[in-house]
């Protein structure tokens, strides 16, 4: 899987890239602009240091034959360098004080002489000073920056300053930008998202005000969105919740009425009203807690669960739970194996835990059941001890999980044609209540659904 | 006796009709004449000496010389001289006249002895000149009887101490000005602030006048020629500098040129020349009129230097014979004085001629005659 980039690098990644693409646009327009620029040619250079050799000879002249004006030699020097854009002038008496990039310039007493630098960047001028009669009183010594050399040196001063510019209006507009993407725009999904759960929990939060006009949009879309799927939720839960307890208590419920009525066709104080007396308060016995306990489960999908521990012996538990299921899986046609050690003990709170190992093995039961094989509808009980925790293990033949086996946790998650959903959500709170967990997935030895349970011991605990 | 009366004619119309031409040559920068030009005044020097000729013909015709003038143009360029003086000295003329700046001067000076070709310089001043010693001969006095001058009207009459200096260096006449003043200025127990270096080609002395701006002195020397001077004290008037301002003969003597570059700026200054057009001498009044009359316009210190130089120069020629180089380089030197229209001058050879010197002041629209000082009023000289 490709790693997921954060908003601040696909900022940075396209920051970098732009800033890239600007540099190679500026550089390849200053390089066309300077091979345009660069027809200034070294011939022309070596013109132009020429060109007023003849009127600088004559006027460095005097200030060798008179004493008076020698000091004026330096000022003159420095005004042709001024006025001629010169890198370097001298007046020099040998090819010794020619030095650097121009050490092998050799002076001629007779003509000038043009001399390129060691690195082409500059050129260099050395002309006799000499009089009429020929005599050479030294030479000036003119260098100057090729243009191409002073221009490039001027584009790639330029270029820098740009390239800083574009550099500092890059970061500036990085950092804004990764600002918002990385920290600005979390900020404001995470309140979104807070202000949706607050809407999904129905919680009572104060006026959330988004930093944008998109995300204010978005929200008021969610609104809505959350409002519909509340009212059809709403409905679904009213709809399932009442036809599960109407489902549960009917059976009871219709035991009592029909010994009622048996009850009813009898004489006063007749011997066979008496046994159906007896017998209506012995449904009585039976159904009206079986109808509290129907009550109460319903509500515990809803609150904390209480649990009292104490020491017993796990194999037992799940005896007791096979008895009371015994009946239904022999309706059902599906064999029930117990795979268990004989003691295993625990702490916990066995009147809950039997709660837990009902379900699991009605669920089992009735998947096995419902499963398209008609032999072999198997469940699976095995119970494992460690040293740290104890697990339980309810495997069954059925169709097993069609999507994630966590939903199954969900409330009014159900995959039997009837039932309330409740169940599973019920022991898992009970487990949890244990400091236990539950998991479900598919059962790869059966081909139907597996549920682990697993407890801690009492080292484990510890 | 009849027949001596007719030898006397036959001589005499013979020595008429047979002038002896001599050849003078003029050495000066006549190509660059332009006023806005630092050495504007070639045609000046020009006009006088052929105003001179015209006056002394009597005096050639005398001498039966058929003097003939020959230019040579240095141009802008002082080094052109020497090239210049070489052709001469292998030409016909007799000794060269010219040279009216120093540097050209003290250039020339070396071939003229070298090529034993006797030069006579009208206005350059420099105080080297006074040391080549034989074929060198000088109409102006020097630099050193200018600082002299200056110096104590700066020290003793304007009470002012602390002077700034503005040295054009590539001007010898300028430097010359200024290490002597400077010495001089000492000698009064006077300081120079500062030095400060520019070239004469210079047109913009904003930097200079913001640097004076900021140090502490209470005159300005300004030993420069006459554009450039004017140019500097605009600069320095720009700023604000009040203080009085004191200038040499290239400031000139009237100050048309001067005042017309400083567009109207006020300034106190103070300058020594060698002649003022106001100058009430019969002499000068009919050099004045005689020149006025012939060129139409005012003549300057170049010109009467010039034409007292050439006038000399005629004289020299006149007492010749036989007319050689060599021989008029005697008499050139045989001279002791001279009667000018710049006064008389003491004559020493191969020396700055020693004459009177005039201080002018700056009245609104130019420089006016403030004193006239005798050179032995002035106590050190050379």
């Amino acid at each position: 899987m490709n790693e997921i980039k954060s908003l601040k690098q696909k900022v940075s990644e396209i920051s970098i890239y732009s800033f890239i693409c600007m540099t190679v646009i500026m550089f390849t327009c200053f390089m066309l602009y300077s091979i345009k620029k660069n027809k200034i040619t070294e011939s022309q250079i070596r013109s132009e240091l020429s060109l007023n050799l003849k009127n600088q000879n004559n006027l460095f002249l005097p200030s060798f034959l008179l004493p008076e004006q020698q000091q004026g030699m330096s000022l003159i020097l420095e005004k042709i360098k001024s006025d001629e854009g010169l890198e370097d002038i001298k007046i020099i008496q040998s090819q010794k004080e020619i030095t650097g990039v121009f050490e092998n310039c050799r002076p001629n007493e007779n003509i000038s002489i043009v001399c390129p630098s060691n690195n082409l960047s500059l050129t260099a001028v050395v002309a006799p000073l000499k009089d009429e009669t020929g005599y050479v009183y030294g030479f000036i010594f003119k260098s100057k920056k090729n243009s191409s050399a002073a221009y490039l040196e001027g584009a790639i001063q330029f270029a820098g300053v740009a390239l800083l510019i574009i550099a500092i209006a890059f970061i500036a507009i990085y950092l804004r930008v990764a600002r918002l993407l990385s920290k600005t725009l979390p900020n404001s999904m995470d309140q979104l998202v807070k202000w949706i759960e607050s809407e999904i929990e129905g919680k009572q939060t104060e006026c959330v005000q988004l930093q944008f006009k998109e995300l204010e949009d978005l929200k008021v879309k969610i609104s809505e969105v959350i409002e519909r799927a509340n009212k059809s939720r709403d409905q679904a839960v009213i709809g399932q919740v009442t036809s599960g307890i109407m489902h549960d208590i009917k059976t009871p419920l219709q035991s009592i009425v029909t010994a009622v009525h048996l009850v009813s066709e009898q004489e006063e104080n007749s011997a066979k009203r008496l046994r159906r007396l007896e017998n209506l308060f012995t449904m009585c016995l039976s159904s009206i807690p079986l109808i509290g306990e129907i009550i109460e489960t319903t509500l515990d999908g809803n609150r904390k669960i209480q649990i009292t521990k104490s020491n017993a012996n796990l194999r037992d538990t799940i005896e007791s739970s096979l008895q009371y299921t015994r009946e239904l899986s022999r309706l059902r046609n599906v064999t029930v194996e117990v795979d268990a050690p004989h003691e295993v003990i625990a702490s916990y709170d066995s009147l809950q835990f039997i709660r837990v190992i009902n379900n699991l093995l009605k669920n089992g039961i009735e998947a096995a059941a419902e499963s398209e094989a008609t032999l072999n509808r198997k469940v699976k009980v095995s119970l494992a001890s460690g040293d740290e925790h104890i697990k339980l293990t309810i495997e069954d033949s059925g169709s097993g999980f069609k999507v994630s086996p966590e939903k199954a946790f969900r409330a009014f998650r159900t995959t039997k044609t009837r039932g309330t959903g409740l169940g599973l959500l019920i022991s898992k709170k009970i487990v949890e209540a244990h400091n236990g967990m539950i998991m479900a997935s598919n059962s790869s030895e059966f081909g139907g659904a597996k549920m682990e349970v697993v407890l801690p011991t009492c080292e484990g605990m510890r | 006796m009849k027949l001596l009366l007719t030898l006397g004619i036959i001589l005499g119309v013979s020595n008429a009709s047979a002038k002896e031409t001599v050849q003078i040559g003029l050495a000066s920068n006549f190509s660059e004449l332009s006023t806005v030009s630092f050495n504007p005044f070639g045609g000046y020097f020009k006009d006088a000496i052929e105003l001179a000729v015209n006056d002394n013909k009597s005096l050639l015709n005398k001498a039966g010389i058929e003097l003939v003038l020959k230019t040579y143009d240095y141009g802008i360029d002082d080094i052109n001289v020497i090239k210049k003086v070489k052709e001469a000295a292998v030409s016909k003329p007799l000794a060269i006249i010219g040279y009216n700046y120093s540097s050209a001067a003290l250039l020339a000076a070396p071939v003229h002895i070298q090529e034993k070709l006797p030069m006579l310089s009208p206005s350059a001043s420099a105080n080297r000149l006074s040391t080549f010693g034989k074929y060198v001969h000088l109409g102006s006095f020097n630099n050193q009887f200018m600082v002299e001058t200056l110096a104590k009207i700066a020290t003793t009459i304007l009470k002012k101490k602390k002077i700034l200096i503005l040295t054009a260096v590539n001007c010898a006449y300028c430097v010359d000005l200024a290490n002597s003043f400077g010495e001089e200025v000492k000698k009064y127990n006077g300081e120079i602030v500062k030095n400060i270096s520019l070239l004469q080609e210079d047109t913009d002395f904003t930097k200079i006048a913001e640097e004076a701006k900021n140090l502490n002195f209470d005159a300005v020397f300004v030993p420069n020629q006459e554009l450039t001077s004017a140019r500097l004290i605009a600069a320095l008037t720009e700023v604000g500098i009040t203080k009085p301002f004191l200038g040499a003969d290239g400031w000139g003597n009237e100050g048309s040129e001067f005042f017309r570059v400083l567009k109207g700026k006020k300034f106190t200054g103070y300058s020594v020349t060698h002649w003022h057009p106001k100058l009430k001498t019969a002499k000068s009044k009919k050099f004045v009129e005689s020149y006025l009359a012939r060129y139409k316009k005012l003549p300057n210190d170049t010109s009467v230097l010039a034409y007292d130089s050439m006038s000399l120069l005629i004289q020299a020629l006149a007492k010749t014979k036989p007319l050689t180089r060599e021989n008029l380089e005697k008499t050139l030197s045989s001279f002791t004085t001279f009667d000018g229209i710049t006064g008389r001058a003491y004559l020493e050879p191969h020396k700055a001629p020693k004459k009177d010197i005039l201080v002018l002041k700056t009245t609104d629209s130019g420089f006016a005659i403030s004193q006239i000082v005798s050179p032995n009023k002035v106590v050190s000289r050379e």
